[in-house]
């Protein structure tokens, strides 16, 4: 039998280190293997007998590009868990820091990660001697996410200002009326990132995609609302009746599956503007608009434009929230301790990111689950691959590499959360 | 050095509070100690960096690296060196020195002269208490850095 194997050993411009592992026989792409081989990171375990309150600052090591997403759901699940409501005040704080993470990550991800595979260039840094004003532009707003993080969250890195019920100390008006220059000039800046990147050529490309994201009646969502899939809303709490996580071989991360479909899903930036457009706020709708984004849209290579309307929201909000802000309230709600059970889901940058812990009586952590977005996505990843280079099988092994990590790159997966870079492997004879 | 060229240079360390990384914090804490009126600043990631050279006429960085020579040691580069390239500056997240040193040359805010001190470090280890060793090193390589722009 006729077989040949390409692998990419390592992608390049992706967070953490997985490979690829396709097998052509006889011309005919036969296998895709999203290979993410680092070890298990073990977090769900080392939670096990720390106290609920430890858990925030915990999981934010999960990672350092989105911590935020990691607190978020952490605090909200253990809400749920010891009846703790939060302020209406830390509620819109909450989302204000979320708006910080989806800035710096958003950025990032456009101008650095994904727009050189658009431009024909290997690198962000070989794509700054040709488009210095592009990527300037994108530190730029990179910083300001940052600079939110700090200001909001104690530090851009693993933030530290994130507690149960609330936050450990509410910012001075002053320190967040600071940043709104920068935030006034951004909404602008990343409506040109719109217009830029809506310009790529894209390639001809339909997912036929199940999405799965939050929604929420009144707002573009972050932290709150019900999970919504093509046929069926799901309370977070109901996530295990809805959805299974599974071992494969090949893989440190688990993938997932929707109990009763015999394909896979997608979350992130398309899943949520699919489910959530018309809440997006008046300049990014307009924007949406403006640029002629077909809706829905099952292109991944276009995540890129879903995600710059996502960077518009995340100013927009932002900049709102930083003009009203006047801190009246207290810090945070007391907790009332254990024991309790309680489940939250979030959207991460890449995605929605599920939380579930169990409380003892003493307040420490019985039980921990965490289901990250790119864990989620590894299925549809490899089953977009398939589809993407079955017409490609006859290509050079430079080529089906390239091609694949372009599109793997669409999804910007973090596979040091899920647990960790990658390495593209081609067998064929 | 004169007061001038004081202002318009720039020296940063790099660490974090991790074990050895803690190194380039701890040299420039040392320096500003003996020479508070020079422009030190302590950076978490190399590319803070970026932020930081408007105006700046000449670099010195100092971090901690691995593969230079044995633990302990310290050695200077002027960039850009090819030897530079393959030494591997520890750092717990995000870009490392050469590549904000690289990225700051592309964009144009690379001053004309930059100098990075690489001190050679052991395993970088979380929450593991910075060694009394590496304290005393960190005021002999200080000592070196202040004569040097001392001439």
């Amino acid at each position: 039998m006729s077989e040949r194997t390409v692998r990419i050993e390592a992608f390049s411009r992706v967070e953490g280190e997985g490979g690829l592992h396709l097998t052509i026989r006889q011309g005919q792409l036969h296998e895709v293997r999203l290979e993410i081989f680092e070890p298990p990171r073990l977090f769900e375990a080392f939670l096990r007998g720390r106290k609920a309150e430890e858990v925030p600052d915990i999981v934010a090591r999960i990672c350092g590009i989105c911590p935020v997403a990691y607190q978020m759901s952490s605090v909200h699940a253990l809400e749920a868990a010891l009846g703790i409501e939060i302020s209406p005040e830390v509620r819109r704080l909450r989302r204000l820091l979320y708006c910080g993470e989806w800035i710096e990550s958003h950025a990032l991800h456009m101008h650095l990660l994904n727009a050189p595979d658009f431009l024909g260039f290997e690198s962000g840094l070989k794509m700054a001697e040709f488009h210095r004003a592009e990527v300037e532009r994108g530190l730029r707003l990179k910083k300001h996410g940052n600079q939110l993080l700090e200001a909001l969250g104690g530090r851009a890195i693993h933030p530290v200002n994130v507690a149960l019920g609330g936050f450990h100390r509410l910012p001075r008006r002053e320190e967040l009326a600071a940043l709104i220059p920068d935030f006034e000039w951004g909404v602008q800046a990343a409506c040109d990132v719109v217009r830029w990147v809506a310009g790529f050529e894209f390639p001809d490309f339909d997912g036929n995609y199940e999405f799965v994201s939050l929604v929420h009646p009144d707002e573009y969502p972050f932290n709150e609302g019900a999970i919504a899939s093509s046929d069926v809303m799901t309370s977070v709490d109901n996530w295990t009746e809805r959805f299974e996580e599974f071992q494969v071989p090949h893989s440190t991360a688990l993938h997932a599956l929707q109990l009763g479909h015999d394909r896979p899903y997608l979350v992130g930036p398309l899943a949520r503007l699919h489910f959530n457009r018309e809440r997006l706020l008046p300049a990014a709708r307009r924007l949406a608009d403006e640029i002629g984004l077909e809706h829905p849209c099952h292109n991944p290579f276009k995540a890129i434009v879903a995600r710059g309307l996502e960077l518009v929201q995340a100013y927009e909000e932002a900049l709102e929230t930083l003009r009203q802000y006047r801190p009246t309230g207290a810090a945070r709600a007391t907790a009332s301790g254990g024991p309790g059970v309680g489940s939250a889901a979030t959207e991460a940058p890449r995605g929605l990111l599920w939380h579930r812990y169990e409380v003892e009586p003493d307040g420490t952590v019985r039980r921990a689950t965490i289901v990250p977005p790119t864990s989620q996505n590894q299925a549809q990843i490899e089953y977009d691959l398939k589809s993407y280079l079955s017409s490609l099988a006859d290509s050079s092994d430079e080529t089906l590499a390239g091609k694949a990590e372009n599109l793997v790159r669409t999804y910007d997966p973090c596979i040091s959360c899920s647990t960790h870079q990658m390495r593209v492997k081609i067998d064929r004879d | 050095m004169t007061e001038t060229l004081a202002k318009r240079t720039l020296i940063a360390g790099v660490g974090s509070p991790h074990g050895d990384d803690e190194i380039g914090w701890l040299v420039v804490d040392e320096l500003r100690r003996l020479e508070p009126s020079w422009n030190i600043v302590r950076l978490a990631t190399p590319a803070e960096l970026l932020d930081r050279l408007e105006g700046v006429e000449r670099l010195i960085v100092c971090d901690a690296c691995q593969g230079s020579g044995p633990v302990g040691s310290f050695h200077t580069w002027r960039w850009p060196s090819a030897e530079l390239m393959l030494l591997r500056f520890a750092g717990t997240h995000d870009l490392g020195l050469v590549a904000a040193l690289e990225w700051a040359r592309v964009l144009g805010r690379l001053p004309p002269e930059v100098l990075v001190w690489g001190v050679e470090t052991g395993p970088t280890t979380p929450e593991k208490q910075t060694p009394s060793n590496l304290k005393g090193l960190a005021i002999v390589v200080s000592q070196a850095v202040r004569d040097s722009l001392l001439g």
